[in-house]
């Protein structure tokens, strides 16, 4: 039952650096791709396998300098020198395609004229690798840290070593890794935005998208695979840190469920159709005519009867000489749609077709407005009545929110004004809390107690919460303890509550505040 | 991958300006598997049976398993599911239970942890929660057990042999120091004949044989009727005391309780503590009196589970004493356990005693003045001890 080792050794040391050097593979695709439809003759194929090489080994070595524990300065000039490696390494490989022959021949120029020694595929091919092999890095070292080291995760055993103290006040294991995460999703989102831009600009200026199908689908499947991985890294992470149990073999069922589930869907769009008819697009587009016709019919019988009652109430005499008004063409009439004539297999694909898409645009449009307009669960119960009910509601309480908040910002400026125009001691005198909402009467109340508090040789520290203030007032008033209690739990609700101080409240409240300002006047009259 | 959503709708645009399958592939695929990934989760997890088994009564100091079964209904497999089940720190045998498990398609599961009764009570256990997810984190979901479950923990029962409670009534058929009223079937010995003895106590047949008169000797007799009142008014009890002289109250009164049901008394039980399970916030917690082990299980329930009542709830401990006592037979005998004697208290036990009631004063909170109150109480004919440890129990073993 009980699984306190990390993950599989072959996923977290082969399988998701090989994902994410697949990944950076796919990404140099679409350069080499169009450099290929430029150049001509170029095949940057080696040019593929040997990005997927160097990332991969990128992000291994990444492991064995962590482990020689080489950071900073030794770090940066470790990685230099393997650039330099792999940089050189990149130059003869770019002599694969032509031959030794030619590397040979060009050699014997380079003693001559040093410059020489790189030319244009050079460096746009090493320009390529080094953005390429920089990111697997920054990307191997952030799937790295996701993972679990042996020792830290799992509290120590003993509660009352220093081990124990240092675990406990690290930052969560959980939350550190859900922000990588989430910046490794942002990577993938972004890595497909380019991906399909840069596919969609290969496809306009140079050729067929189609030639990057392969890496583009390629890049995803190993992105959501990797996300995946990465996933099932961070909340391995958080079991551990609490010190849950976890049932054998679950990394293993995890990523067995994924590769089917992934493989399933994969499947199942391959059979989707993507040819459409625009038959829909057209009914739909008459549809709208007709209604747009309908109502510019009325518009425009409700404009001349407005002319004719005009007409007759001033009469106006049209001046002679006016060419008559040209006779407009007949409408041309809408010609049958081609949808009707295609056959039936043609229209069953074009709708199912229609029906994905459609269905693809309403979850989208649902989960966009349940996320921002946050439909409650009660609502939700009552069908879609009761979830429209609950918007409106939901809107309303905005309304009011916001209205509420206007008020209240007004309301303060406005004393900010008078506090400008008034000299102090009339501020004080003329201050009117009827103008203030509830929630700020609450806040005046305590806060003008504190103040008179300060004023009887009791002033709040920096750093007192109200209770701690409530607490210090008691020993000092004891007598006003139970007012000073009722307004102090009235003031953090007014402080930290979401929801609306009712007027009742200021009711229950204003006594106490009355007494407590009466009994500390007296204190420093007395 | 929040930003999943809009990424589709320019893949969308992208696919429909370019009208390029592959682009509506993916949009297909990254649709699925984000949408279907959901769906998956949460249709899985809503088929996930949580059911907890366990003993709902144990005593203190006991032991008892938990098994939790899981049964995956349906024919989808849950990724992962993190158990989590909520138990109170006074049955707890090491940390909170929490697992996390994988379940094939069709797949029952056992798991199991342990509880301990540390401290008599009636304890929830639950709410048993099982979270789930998808694979890419995008949501996560959760499940529960549909109803809490309770147990009881029964309170500490100390063996008493010694323990003679007095009665007033001749019926009674447990022996007894105090003879007050002897049974007379139940004969104890003969003795020899002393001027002023009943003739209906003479035993003709042993006076034949020995040659000079003998008389019977009978069993003095205890009450049959036993009813307890124990106070739990919190405001009666020192704030010091309060914990451990309401837990020994409980413990005296359950360890009568056993005794007197062994020897085939009846007992009653009345407190103005709270019963987590009455109705209303101002009922009494009683019994009646009845005989039998069903008749105790029930006392020891109800002793398991009462609590002292807080300072705000109106629960006069001698209104409570006055009020309940009146439906109790003459004779009967009332064990009145308490902190320590308050105003009125000594006055409260004249009127049982004038009612015809045998009267036990238990004083469960150590004071100074336990002598004069003895003193006092047994002017009245009420017996005292003081019960301020378990070790003072011994008077009765």
């Amino acid at each position: 039952m009980k699984d306190r080792g990390v993950g599989n050794w072959w996923v977290e040391n082969l399988l998701r650096p090989a994902l994410i050097a697949a990944m950076m593979a796919c990404l140099a695709t679409l350069p080499v791709r169009a450099m290929e439809g430029f150049l001509g003759g170029w095949d940057g194929t080696y040019f593929l396998v040997f990005a997927f090489l160097a990332s991969l080994e990128g992000v291994l070595s990444e492991r064995a300098l962590r482990k020689r524990r080489i950071a900073g300065w030794g770090y940066l000039a470790s990685r230099a020198a393997e650039a330099l490696i792999l940089l050189l390494l990149l130059k003869l490989v770019n002599y694969l395609p032509l031959g030794l022959d030619r590397l040979v021949a060009e050699a014997r120029t380079w003693s001559a004229d040093p410059f020489l020694f790189i030319n244009d595929l050079d460096l746009f091919t090493g320009t390529v690798f080094v953005m390429l092999w920089t990111g697997s890095l920054f990307v191997g070292r952030m799937v790295r840290e996701l993972d679990v080291e042996e020792g830290k995760a799992s509290p120590p055993p003993d509660k009352t070593s220093t081990e124990y103290y240092l675990w406990l006040t690290q930052p969560s294991v959980v939350r550190d890794r859900q922000e990588r995460l989430d910046w490794l999703g942002e990577v993938f989102v972004w890595g497909g935005v380019v991906m399909l831009l840069g596919a969609a600009g290969i496809h306009f200026l140079i050729s067929s998208a189609r030639v990057l199908a392969l890496p583009t689908l390629l890049f995803f499947a190993l992105g959501v695979a990797l996300l995946s991985q990465a996933r099932f890294s961070v909340i391995h992470a958080g079991w551990r840190g609490q010190g849950i149990p976890i049932q054998q073999g679950i990394a293993r069922r995890w990523l067995l469920w994924a590769v089917i589930f992934l493989a399933g869907v994969a499947l199942v769009a391959l059979l989707l159709p993507t040819e459409y008819a625009m038959g829909p697009v057209r009914a739909l587009l008459g549809v709208l005519g007709l209604i747009i016709r309908m109502l510019g019919w009325i518009f425009l019988t409700l404009y001349a009867l407005l002319v004719m009652l005009l007409s007759f109430l001033l009469p106006i005499k049209p001046p002679e000489g006016l060419p008559p008004p040209p006779s407009l063409p007949p409408a041309a009439q809408p010609a049958p749609g081609a949808a009707t004539a295609l056959p039936w297999l043609q229209t069953l694909l074009s709708a199912l077709f229609w029906i994905v898409i459609l269905a693809i645009v309403g979850y989208a449009l649902f989960r966009f407005v349940r996320d921002r307009f946050s439909w409650s669960k009660e609502g939700a119960k009552e069908g879609w009545r009761g979830r429209i009910a609950a918007w409106l509601r939901d809107l309303w309480q905005r309304w009011r929110t916001w209205r509420r908040e206007v008020q209240t910002s007004l309301a303060r400026r406005r004393a900010e004004r008078r506090s400008v125009r008034l000299p102090a001691a009339r501020r004080a005198r003329f201050f009117s809390l009827r103008g203030l909402p509830p929630r700020e009467l609450v806040r005046y109340f305590y806060l003008s107690t504190a103040r008179r508090a300060a004023q009887a040789g009791q002033p709040r520290q920096s750093g007192q919460t109200p209770y701690e203030y409530q607490a210090t007032l008691d020993g000092r008033f004891d007598d006003l303890e139970p007012d000073l209690s009722g307004l102090t739990e009235a003031f953090i609700e007014a402080r930290y509550s979401p929801h609306p101080v009712q007027q009742e409240e200021i009711e229950t409240v204003k006594p106490l505040w009355q007494r407590i300002k009466a009994a500390l006047r007296r204190r420093r009259a007395g | 991958m929040g930003g999943i959503l809009p990424f589709l709708v320019v893949l969308l645009a992208v696919a429909f300006i370019t009208k390029v399958d592959f682009f509506f592939y993916l949009l297909y695929a990254l649709f699925g598997i984000y949408a279907l990934g959901r769906l998956w989760a949460r249709r899985s997890l809503a088929a996930v049976g949580l059911h907890r088994q366990h003993d709902d009564r144990i005593f203190l100091g006991e032991t008892f398993p938990v098994e939790i079964e899981l049964c995956n209904r349906s024919w989808l497999p849950v990724l992962w599911l993190r158990l989590s089940d909520t138990v109170p720190v006074d049955l707890s045998a090491g940390g909170p239970f929490r697992r996390v498990v994988s379940l094939l398609p069709r797949e029952r599961l056992r798991l199991d942890y342990t509880l301990v009764g540390r401290r008599r009570g009636y304890y929830r256990i639950g709410p048993l929660v099982g979270q789930g997810g998808d694979l890419l984190g995008t949501a996560t979901y959760q499940t529960r057990q549909a109803e809490d479950d309770f147990v009881v923990v029964y309170p500490k029962i100390v063996a008493l042999r010694a323990l003679s409670l007095p009665s007033l009534s001749p019926a009674g058929n447990l022996p007894s120091r105090e003879r007050l009223f002897e049974d007379p079937s139940r004969i104890r010995g003969v003795r020899d004949y002393q001027p002023g003895d009943s003739l209906r106590r003479m035993d003709w047949k042993t006076s034949a044989r020995k040659g000079s008169l003998q008389v019977r000797r009978y069993e003095p007799a205890i009450a049959l009727e036993t009813a307890m009142f124990v106070n739990l008014d919190g405001d009666d009890y020192p704030q010091v005391h309060r914990f451990q002289a309401t837990e020994l109250g409980i413990v005296v009164a359950a360890s009568v309780a056993v005794h007197l049901v062994e020897k085939r008394q009846a007992i009653g039980l009345v407190t103005n503590g709270r019963d987590p399970l009455a109705q209303g916030p101002r009922v009494m917690p009683s019994l009646p009196l009845r005989k039998g082990r069903e008749h105790l299980m029930r006392v020891l329930d109800l002793l398991a589970r009462v609590e002292v009542t807080s300072e705000e709830e109106d629960a006069s401990f001698l209104a409570v004493l006055s009020r309940k006592s009146l439906g109790l037979p003459w004779g009967s005998t009332v064990v009145v356990v308490t902190a320590q004697e308050v105003e009125g208290l000594l006055d409260a036990l004249l009127v049982l005693r004038r009612r015809g009631l045998a009267v036990i004063l238990v004083l469960t909170c150590p004071h100074h003045g336990f002598a004069l109150t003895a003193r006092r109480a047994n002017q009245i004919g009420v017996q005292t001890f003081q019960i301020w440890t378990e070790r003072d129990l011994d008077v009765w073993r």
